[in-house]
């Protein structure tokens, strides 16, 4: 009896085995790279040109903070895109909640075998530190003076940040605020900082635009600083020697008193002005437009926005006062900033880290990009089709991408990237997409 | 016996309903004098107050009561959460592809709710794992479906045609009524009622006495399924969309609908669960828009976080310890009674 | 395959179907020690076949007990409550506020041992705290839990401020993993777990009370003592896993610990061990379903799972071998947690 009784628990066993190497086996992204092993030297096709993809597979692991708009057209873009186009394969991760999951996250992709990482969470020296102790490049979306160590520490094989320009974007909304706030500032600016005070790049680069933004259209002096307005986590009141209302509001949608503090706030009827560094246009707007029906009061709505049906929603939803429930969004070109980071990345992995990669000091390259601001359902229209990911039809195509690619243009310097990079507006971008 | 004591016996229902509503109108009471003294507004300043507090309380109390029909019998269901991203995810968005409005996403998500729940269930009886671990289990699985599904998007009520419903206050109002009747009869007057009352009070009695245990245990999921996915439709058209999580996430939902839960439980004494977690649902909603008001003098959602669930916990010690409190209260009134008498007598002594 | 098999016994004969044998196994005593290791082996052996060996290279091992060593330590801590019949999901805040207040500590002091000694303070006072409020005011341990997690991610979150993270120079974490403090200061701790817990009467007695709570109090046990003791113990290990996340990344955030009570209790239930305690209750466990997890994350990142799907097949996964692993009551199981 004991020999059957044990024959059939190594038939439970065996057959337990199966199962989860049927379960690993049926993984993997089918819209990836064909082939499977790194540094296979399959070429695949699917390039505009029909020419022959380079031989030399890469593999790129990304480390994601968020799981939004942005994020699944990103995924759209290098999978469906750039993966055939330069026979590169991409590993995505989780939501990476802290710096421990980005290091885990990197130690697993560098255990499969991977050539380099897109950080888009950490902008970190230790993370930095990680890759280059295993030969693989880093790049990542930030701004420099967020990491002090990583910028002035010696990281051969750190690529450089990629991030907004803050200084276009500041333009954005002040040029909208020209138009449509008041000379005197008194309809009170309301500014969700969002996550910025939990460090969040993306939304410290724009709350501080903001504040530049109202800084130079009332010529403000505020009595303390815009790092240490935007570091905030309370509710705060900016001081300024105008006395104009600007309220800083932290905190994330996701929490559950993040809208009733939004919805209170309105409620006092001092702010006529709802400005936010999040995508959070589409949370707030049933709040909103509460507000502007049970008070009578028109409140403008500017935020940051990626191209999807939601944005395209907001546009075409009118608000109690007839105006569409969103008034200024701007708009990341998602596929250039992306096209930004794979090619600084693919320049490193192609040997030229040094001269793509460096500026004149030699310090690691700083990309600025420039943002897209859309006030109208008819401005909206012009850009139908951009980022698409259910059509695959991209801002950056090959002939963008190829431009900033030393295996095209071998001396290609970060100067010569970002002039590539701020030229992309809106008019350029109608030409490209007429063209392509 | 006093005449109050005597009154109060003659007219218990009516004490039982006063005290009922009592505690909410005292949490209403004490924020609006914090809020007008500190904040100079009201706790429910205007119409748009009056429509946050009833969507929200509608969602609280719908999830309250999804939790009700596990804990109290000994299952904690974590996946709770999960199932109302999945109901809603799912179910709402077949409903807006067909076009049926507000309420075709509150019945789609509702069924969807039901099969959700039922899954659990059906995995619970069968294969007879923790209630709680297989929640854990549970959440991971629903939390990858769907986040996957619908492009990683969720669902967005935002702009939609026909979901202005969810926020009509007269259709809240007639949702929350129907819910209250419907639950009520289920838990009190229903042979399913009487069961899972039974099998709460000991599994094992129950099943020698011939309940069936499975279907009830069966029931009580797919109730609560139904019952989270209410609470999550609602919960959208406040917020315009429901955002997929990952990382087990959605526990915090289940986490923060004990709270009125709680209240709920403790305040059915003096009614039954439906009414008593409809209570406490609405005492928690005052206090979370009462502490709301404190953003205009620059109280950070941190600050308001951690009062709020100090009150929790102040609650839960007044709770578990109810009848300490009223042994010393009756052993105070006790030694002063025996006192008195002592004096008494002393005095007629000397006297 | 016959479904059935004749096994004589003394006096008759047994017809036994494959799901009775199945039993028969699963309720052998050593089966439920055995297991959670057998599926670790095997997960690497499968792992190893599909990434064509790169699985086996020690770095790649070595980098799953590094990934474990947090989850574990804390899991192998949070032992001790759950042999009792608690339930504590706070530890990720606990670890959180008590990471911070070590790094403030160290930023005024300059001192190691300062930095150290903070944050294991700080994490039985606020062990010793939760346990307070279960023993003194009787309140079920889960619900304190629940209410605490949010209290102390909020009191974290206004001393890091606003910059979201505060860190510690990177040579003083690195000096400190290249010195093996991260291992030294685990194997050490577990250790003093696994004697405590299976050697002397502490643990004992706490499996007792976690089996049957009436019958070990009627023989002289002290309920709040042996309650003390665990989250004492919890506390240790939870305050030398905030360290160990410090040196990890030289820096506490306010995302720190964010999900981890529920990651040990994954990590426990996947280690063989059931979360309301009970006579077979063990101190490793944590420490093997932590492994077993890195292990999975590793192995299904290298052989190219989508990561969209990761989260499903791990929860998948977890089900199955849970139900494996898990003694079939005869009625359903429950417990009153609230």
């Amino acid at each position: 009896m004991r020999k059957n009784v044990l024959k059939r628990a190594a038939a439970v066993v065996l057959t337990g085995a199966m199962l989860l190497v049927s379960l690993a086996g049926c993984g993997g992204t089918p819209s990836s790279a064909s082939a499977s092993t790194v540094g296979s030297s399959s070429a695949t096709s699917a390039t505009d040109s029909g020419a022959p993809a380079p031989t030399k597979q890469f593999v790129i692991g990304v480390a994601e903070a968020q799981a939004n708009d942005e994020v699944t057209t990103r995924r759209a873009y290098f999978e469906n895109f750039i993966a055939p186009t330069y026979n590169v394969k991409f590993i995505f991760s989780e939501v990476l909640k802290d710096d421990a999951a980005v290091k885990t996250f990197i130690e697993n992709c560098i255990d499969s075998g991977v050539d380099a990482i897109i950080d888009f969470k950490s902008n970190s020296a230790q993370m930095a530190r990680l890759c280059e102790e295993n030969d693989v490049v880093y790049t990542v979306q930030g701004i420099p003076d967020m990491a002090p160590e990583l910028m002035e520490g010696d990281f051969p094989l750190f690529t450089g940040w990629s991030g907004a320009d803050n200084a276009q974007v500041g333009n954005l909304f002040r040029d909208w605020l020209e138009a449509n706030a008041s000379e005197d500032g008194s309809e009170g600016f309301l500014v969700s900082t969002s996550l910025a005070a939990q460090g969040n790049v993306q939304h410290v680069e724009v709350s501080r635009a903001i504040l530049e933004g109202l800084q130079e259209k009332y010529e403000l002096t505020y009595e303390k600083t815009i790092d240490e307005l935007v570091a905030s986590s309370e509710t705060t009141n900016v001081a300024n020697d105008k006395n104009i209302l600007i309220t800083l509001y932290p905190g994330s949608p996701n929490k559950e008193t993040w809208l009733p503090g939004i919805s209170s706030l309105l409620q006092s009827g001092k702010y006529a002005m709802f400005l936010s560094s999040g995508q959070t246009y589409n949370q707030s707007a049933t709040a909103v437009n509460e507000v502007e029906q049970a008070f009578g009061i028109d409140i403008k709505v500017a935020s940051i926005a990626a191209f999807s049906t939601t944005l395209t929603t907001a546009f075409n939803t009118q608000d109690p006062n007839g105006n569409p429930s969103v008034d200024m969004v701007t708009v990341k070109p998602s596929s250039a900033l992306n096209a930004c980071l794979f090619a600084t990345t693919y320049n490193a992995l192609n040997g030229a880290i040094d001269t793509a990669c460096r500026d004149a000091d030699g310090n690691a390259a700083n990309y600025r990009f420039q943002m897209i601001s859309i006030t109208s359902p008819e401005e909206l229209a012009m850009t139908e089709g951009w980022d698409d990911r259910d059509t695959g039809t991209w801002i950056a195509g090959k002939e963008f991408v190829d431009s900033m690619l030393v295996t095209n243009n071998p001396d290609i310097t970060p100067e010569d990237i970002n002039k590539i990079m701020a030229s992309l507006n809106v008019e350029s971008i109608s030409a490209m997409m007429e063209k392509a | 016996m006093s005449k109050w004591q005597d009154f109060k016996k003659k007219h218990i229902l009516l004490m039982h309903a006063a005290f009922t509503i009592a505690v909410p109108m005292a949490v209403w009471l004490v924020m609006e004098v914090l809020n007008s003294l500190i904040c100079g507004v009201h706790t429910m300043n205007s119409m748009v107050d009056w429509t946050t507090l009833m969507r929200n309380l509608v969602s609280s109390f719908c999830f309250a009561l999804g939790l009700n029909c596990n804990l109290p019998v000994g299952r904690m269901d974590t996946s709770t959460g999960s199932q109302m991203y999945l109901a809603c995810i799912i179910g709402g968005n077949v409903a807006l592809s067909l076009n049926l409005g507000g309420v075709g996403v509150l019945m789609f998500s509702m069924l969807l709710g039901m099969v959700a729940g039922g899954f659990t269930g059906f995995l619970f009886i069968n294969l007879r794992i923790l209630p709680m671990v297989l929640g854990l289990g549970i959440s991971l699985v629903y939390e990858c479906i769907s986040f996957s599904v619908y492009d990683q998007q969720g669902l967005s009520l935002f702009g939609k045609q026909g979901v202005g419903i969810l926020s009509n206050k007269l259709f809240i109002v007639l949702v929350t009524l129907l819910i209250m009747a419907v639950m009520t009869y289920l838990f009190q007057y229903s042979s399913f009622g009487y069961n899972r009352r039974a099998i709460q009070g000991n599994q094992k009695l129950a099943n020698d006495a011939g309940i069936n245990i499975y279907r009830n245990a069966l029931l009580c999921y797919m109730t609560a399924g139904a019952l989270v996915a209410i609470a999550g439709v609602f919960d959208t058209a406040y917020k315009s969309n429901l955002v997929p999580v990952l990382g087990m996430n959605s526990n915090s939902t289940v986490f923060a609908n004990m709270f009125p839960m709680a209240v709920g439980v403790w305040l059915a004494k003096k009614s039954n669960p439906v009414i008593g977690i409809l209570a406490g649902s609405l005492s928690v909603q005052f206090l979370v828009l009462g502490l709301a008001k404190f953003t205009n003098v620059g109280m950070s959602d941190y600050l308001q976080t951690c009062i709020k669930y100090s009150v929790w916990l102040v609650f839960m010690i007044y709770r578990m310890n109810e009848d300490k409190f009223q042994f010393m209260k009756d052993k105070r009134s006790r030694v002063a009674l025996a006192k008195a008498t002592r004096a008494k007598r002393m005095a007629a002594a000397a006297a | 395959m016959n479904a059935t098999a004749s096994v004589k016994t003394n006096d008759r004969e047994l017809h036994l179907s494959l799901k009775e044998r199945v039993e028969v196994i699963r309720s052998n005593r050593y089966f439920l020690m055995i297991f959670p290791f057998a599926m670790l082996a095997l997960m690497i052996v499968i792992f190893g076949v599909a990434t064509q060996g790169r699985f086996f290279k020690p770095s790649v091992l070595k980098g799953i007990l590094s990934q474990a060593i947090i989850i574990g330590t804390c899991a192998t801590g949070v032992a001790f409550i759950y042999s009792n019949g608690n339930l504590d999901i706070s530890i990720g805040a606990v670890l959180g506020m008590a990471s911070t207040l070590g790094v403030l500590a160290y930023n005024a002091t300059g001192s190691v041992s300062v930095f150290v000694l903070v944050s294991v303070g700080t994490a039985l006072a606020l062990m010793a705290f939760n346990c307070t409020m279960s023993v003194v005011c009787h309140i079920k341990t889960i619900t304190v839990a629940i209410v605490v997690t949010q209290i102390y991610g909020a009191i974290t979150t206004l001393l890091i401020g606003g910059a979201g993270k505060i860190e510690i120079p990177y040579e003083v974490s690195s000096g400190m993993e290249d010195g093996g403090f991260r291992y030294i200061a685990f194997f050490a701790y577990f250790l003093f777990c696994v004697v405590i817990y299976h050697y002397t009467k502490v643990g004992r007695e706490l499996r007792f009370l976690g089996g049957n709570e009436s019958c070990a109090q009627q023989t002289g046990m002290s309920n709040a003592k042996a309650t003390y003791i665990s989250f004492l113990m919890t506390g240790l290990g939870v305050g030398l896993a905030a360290v160990f996340s410090v040196i990890d990344v030289s820096a506490v955030s306010v995302e720190t610990g964010n999900g981890l009570g529920m990651d040990v209790m994954l990590a426990t239930v996947l280690g063989g061990m059931s979360i309301f305690g009970g006579a077979r209750s063990n101190a490793y466990a944590g420490l093997v379903g932590a492994l077993t997890v890195a292990a999975l994350n590793k192995g299904l990142l290298m052989v190219g799972v989508s990561s969209a799907l990761i989260q499903g097949i791990r929860g998948v996964i977890f089900l199955a071998l849970v139900y494996l692993n898990s003694e079939r009551q005869k009625l359903l199981p429950s417990r009153v947690q609230f």
